[in-house]
């Protein structure tokens, strides 16, 4: 009977790293002794139209490491990872009194699952590496997590390789413009105003674009605090340096002195941001 | 009179106000307070330079300290940069032979004030170079109060940024010197300026990295010349030779990748230098130029690959797998409230400056534009490199803000072609009034930064953070002196070989105020010795105590700031400890046992019964459940948790505290020694009736 059981699931398991089941699946070969092996569950529900983004993308984490016990050389018959939908088990989701997906649990050979047999995902995340590790303190199985090689950074790089030696082959014969002073200004510019309105940060915290206040319904696009920021934020002081960069090349008396308006204008309002996010600043130009 | 005598006397005079500028405004602590040592790098080199002057040099360099990182030690003369100690002793001891009684301490204090003047020097001679002497002048002025320097050379921060930045500005200086008079003199001076940066920080690899910079991309716009080629070439063997006598440097210039990129550059330029020469004898066609452009490139490639990926993304990668990198908040990503804070408006001009400084090509600005990108870059990644941005951005808003004061105020008379000079300002004369609004405008800007700066400097960047000060709101200042209080009564009362355990944080002020032999200090080379304290905070008084007593640790000392609402304390970082603790016995210490089954962190009741037994919550909270701040609290409330404790009958078995300071800021505790006798668990031996048993054996009859 346990001979049939394990044969079942290793035959499941070569055709897919993760075996997809139903109720009675589940009922059969992971409640139901007797049986030998783990098994690790992800309780989840993939459907377009329940719209969890999550679930999606602890998915491809859990294919990651699901593929990489697979092919590794420790692959024996005492684990299996299957997967539970809500679509086509919902009754299993009654039974076990679950209301929120993605749930990855254990449920060991012997006994029942304990509490540290649910994994921790609010506080953890649901990265290979850490269910690998959590996996390994429950069940004694070192799995280590192969990620597929991912070639598209070097796909990019050559083809931007290849389209800037395109690019100069085809005009060697007048390649003034490398010598164009301005271009080189302009990409020095650019490059400055991007890190000094904290793009750096952005791409590293990945900050929300705005707040939206459940209150009140109002969406505020600067952060409350001195310590973080919105990309709205950035956004908007990479505009006012540029602006005011843009006011101080003038061409005539007129336009100058309009520059310079606009030039005390953006500085008030630099401040005055400023000002919102560190409390105590008793300094202010034009603007309160 | 002549203009140029004046015209000399003016630049004296302003450059010695902005050096008396510079020095006054980072005097705010010692005002406030009294004239110590801030932080807690500060008091590892304060010892060190203490060791200098009473034993000599040669016993510096050789010290090993065993009084730190029990029962390790540390190879001080080898882990260390010598130029800051080595600086202040000379100082010290030069002012001693004209009986100057100073007391090393003060040298220490007020070393960095005055080399922020010297750093003014060296930033106008550096902008002069590059612009011109006006430009200079403003640069010198910026410098000397930009809130970003200050930040890390107050009065009382003796740490190695106060003279590295001083020595980067000197070499910039030098180096451009060199390119442009192409004369050995001058670069060996360069040489001598780079040597003393390496012994004075780490940051020299950036030096080392952005000087082949400038003359790789000089090779590539076609401005190679017998100058560069001059400089270049003794800068690299002597600067790598010099380099190498700094014994913490050691060997590492000519094996790990950071150095790589000079070594690179150094066989680039000679490649190159030798194909010019061939051209120069042998007759060859315009082709030729494309060819060396097309070897530069390639070789640039090339070792591009083979050198490791540079320092943020590897930084990054640090950061998610050590988890003491990232636990310190200057490795972090910058917001543009830092830049802004840091800089006021001189970030809004100094991209006008870079780009008159593209406009106007020529061989130092290029080094300088490229200073600025890679600058811009670095502080945009982590904030503690803010630091080596700030001296590009003062000499480029000097330039911007230069270029318009000249234009507006310099005489439209004597100019003799105004079209060429600065192709983008108006070509008629400009009205009075234009001139005066737009004079005037400016000059409100830079008096608004000079206060903002005055602001800055005195509300963030002037806390000593050994004393603690909170103002009543009637202005009166109430002072917390807990932590000196804490350390003299280890000095005065502890036995001079006693050891003290405590987090990472306080080992070099514990180690210098209180003069006691530390388990683990700021210096943070060893993690597996950390771990091993972190264990024993986090673990019950019974497997603390076997830590303990296998280390030998007499006292133990933590920061509790319950009563007085101090966010600082260890039970804020206690998280930290089980992380790095969990990092290397991953068995027995678990993070998530510390959190409740919601996954909250709390101290009340409801928090886990780990947390609630281990040593630290012991040591934290121990009498203080019978304590009531005030009528509206209960007993036992901590104010910097605003939670009232959950365990509060607690009971020490193999510690009794030692000394509590008058805020309860610092707990000391005494590690009791193992008891003579120990209890054996026994039970009471059964003895079962046994059968009466009479020898029926008889005495010889000798014996009746």
């Amino acid at each position: 009977m346990l001979a049939e059981k394990v044969e079942q699931m290793m035959e499941w398991s070569s055709r897919r790293s993760v075996i997809r089941m139903n109720g009675d699946k589940f009922r059969r070969f992971v409640k139901a002794p007797p049986r030998n092996y783990s098994v690790i569950v992800m309780f989840t529900a993939l459907q377009p139209q329940r719209q969890c983004s999550v679930c999606r993308q602890a998915n491809e984490e859990y294919q990651v490491l699901a593929n990489s016990w697979r092919y590794s050389s420790a692959f024996s018959n005492k684990l299996f990872f299957t997967v539970v939908d809500y679509d086509e088990g919902a009754d299993v989701f009654q039974q076990l009194n679950m209301n929120s997906a993605p749930t990855f649990m254990h449920f060991p050979a012997k006994g029942k699952p304990k509490r540290a047999d649910t994994f921790d995902l609010q506080r953890i995340g649901f990265a290979s590496e850490q269910l690998a590790k959590w996996i390994a303190d429950r069940t004694d199985v070192q799995i280590r997590v192969f990620r597929p090689p991912n070639y598209s950074g070097t796909i990019a790089l050559a083809l931007l390789v290849s389209l800037v030696g395109g690019l100069l082959y085809l005009r060697r014969n007048n390649l003034e413009f490398i010598y164009n002073k301005t271009g080189w200004a302009m990409a020095a510019l650019c490059v400055v105003f991007a890190m000094t309105s904290g793009q750096m940060w952005n791409h590293i915290r990945g900050p929300p674009y705005a707040h939206k206040n459940p209150q009140n319904g109002q969406v505020s696009y600067i952060h409350g605090s001195s310590q973080a920021q919105f990309v709205a934020e950035s956004h908007i002081i990479l505009l006012l340096s540029i602006l005011s960069h843009k006011t101080s090349f003038c061409t005539s008396l007129f336009i100058c002195l309009v520059g310079l308006g606009l030039v005390v204008f953006f500085f008030s309002f630099l401040l005055s941001i400023f000002r919102s996010k560190y409390h105590g600043y008793p300094y202010s130009f034009l603007i309160k | 009179a002549s203009v140029s005598g004046f015209l000399s006397l003016l630049s004296f005079t302003i450059l010695f106000l902005a050096w008396l500028a510079g020095f006054s405004s980072r005097l705010f602590a010692v005002i406030r307070f009294e004239s110590i040592i801030h932080e807690f790098d500060p008091w590892f080199n304060y010892r060190s330079t203490h060791h200098l002057s009473t034993n000599g040099f040669y016993e510096f360099l050789n010290w090993f300290d065993e009084r730190a990182w029990y029962p390790l030690g540390r190879i001080v003369g080898g882990t260390v940069y010598p130029g800051l100690m080595v600086t202040a002793g000379l100082i010290h001891y030069i002012l001693n032979l004209l009986h100057v009684t100073v007391h090393i301490r003060d040298v220490c204090v007020f070393l960095a004030p005055v080399f922020s003047g010297l750093t003014a020097v060296s930033t106008f001679l550096l902008t002069r170079e590059l612009w011109n002497q006006g430009a200079g002048l403003l640069a010198a002025c910026f410098i000397a109060i930009v809130p970003g320097y200050i930040s890390r050379s107050v009065a009382g921060s003796f740490d190695n940024e106060g003279i590295a930045i001083f020595a980067l500005q000197f070499t910039y200086y030098l180096w451009v010197k060199s390119v442009k008079t192409g004369s050995v003199f001058w670069t060996i001076g360069c040489c001598l300026s780079y040597f003393y940066m390496v012994s004075a920080w780490g940051g020299y690899v950036f030096i080392i990295n952005l000087i082949p910079l400038h003359v790789f991309v000089l090779l590539l716009m076609q401005r190679f010349s017998r100058r560069l080629y001059i400089a270049y070439s003794t800068f690299y063997i002597v600067g790598l030779v010099l380099s190498m006598q700094i014994p913490f440097v050691g060997f590492q210039p000519i094996r790990t990748s950071e150095h790589m990129a000079a070594a690179g550059v150094f066989a680039l330029l000679q490649a190159y230098a030798f194909l010019q020469y061939l051209k120069d004898r042998l007759t060859r066609q315009e082709f030729q130029t494309l060819f060396f452009l097309g070897v530069s490139l390639a070789a640039g490639v090339v070792f591009l690959t083979l050198t490791k990926p540079s320092l943020p993304p590897l930084l990054r990668y640090a950061k998610i797998h050590i988890p003491i990198i990232a636990s310190v908040s200057e490795h972090q990503p910058t917001t543009w409230v830092s830049f802004f804070f840091d800089l006021h408006i001189l970030v809004c001009t100094f991209p006008a400056g870079l780009w008159f400084c593209i406009k106007n090509i020529n061989d130092e600005r290029v080094f300088v534009a490229l200073y600025a990108i890679s600058a811009v870059y670095f502080a945009g990644v982590m904030v503690r490199l803010m630091l080596t941005l700030t001296p590009v951005v003062c000499m480029l808003s000097a330039i911007a803000f230069s270029s318009v004061f000249e234009h507006y105020l310099g005489d439209d008379m004597k100019r003799e072609n105004p079209i060429k000079q600065h192709p983008f300002y108006p070509v008629k004369n400009s009205s009075v009034y234009s001139k005066l609004i737009v004079t005037m405008l400016m000059l409100m800007l830079l008096m608004m930064f000079a206060v903002h700066c005055t602001w800055v400097t005195s509300n963030a960047y002037s806390s000593p953070s050994v004393v603690l000060a909170s103002y009543n709101h009637d202005g009166s200042r109430n002072i917390l002196d807990d932590f000196r209080e804490a350390y003299y009564w280890l000095r005065q009362n502890t036995d001079e070989h006693a050891r003290v355990m405590s987090w990472w944080d306080y080992g070099y002020q514990i180690a210098g105020m209180a003069n006691r032999t530390t388990l683990v200090d700021n210096n943070t080379w060893n993690n597996s010795h950390i771990a091993l304290v972190g264990k024993a905070m986090s673990s019950n008084e019974s497997a603390a105590y076997e830590i303990m007593k296998s280390l030998d640790v007499d006292y133990v000392l933590i920061i509790f700031g319950g009563v007085i609402g101090y966010s600082g304390d260890d039970i804020n970082k206690f998280l930290w400890m089980v992380r790095i603790a969990e990092g290397e016995h991953p068995k027995d210490i678990r993070e998530s046992d510390y959190f409740t089954p919601q996954g909250e962190f709390r101290v009340d009741k409801a928090g886990s019964p780990t947390l609630l037994n281990c040593l630290m919550y012991k040591m934290s909270y121990y009498r203080f459940g019978e304590m009531q701040l005030d009528f509206r609290t209960p007993p036992g409330f901590d104010r910097t948790r605003n939670a009232e404790i959950g365990n509060k009958d607690i009971r020490l078995k193999h510690l009794e505290e030692a000394f509590t300071s008058e805020h309860w800021l610092v707990r000391i505790y005494r590690v009791k020694k193992q008891e003579n006798r120990q209890a054996l668990d026994h039970k009471l031996r059964n003895i079962a009736a046994k059968q009466k048993y009479t020898s029926k054996k008889v005495l010889p009859s000798r014996f009746h």
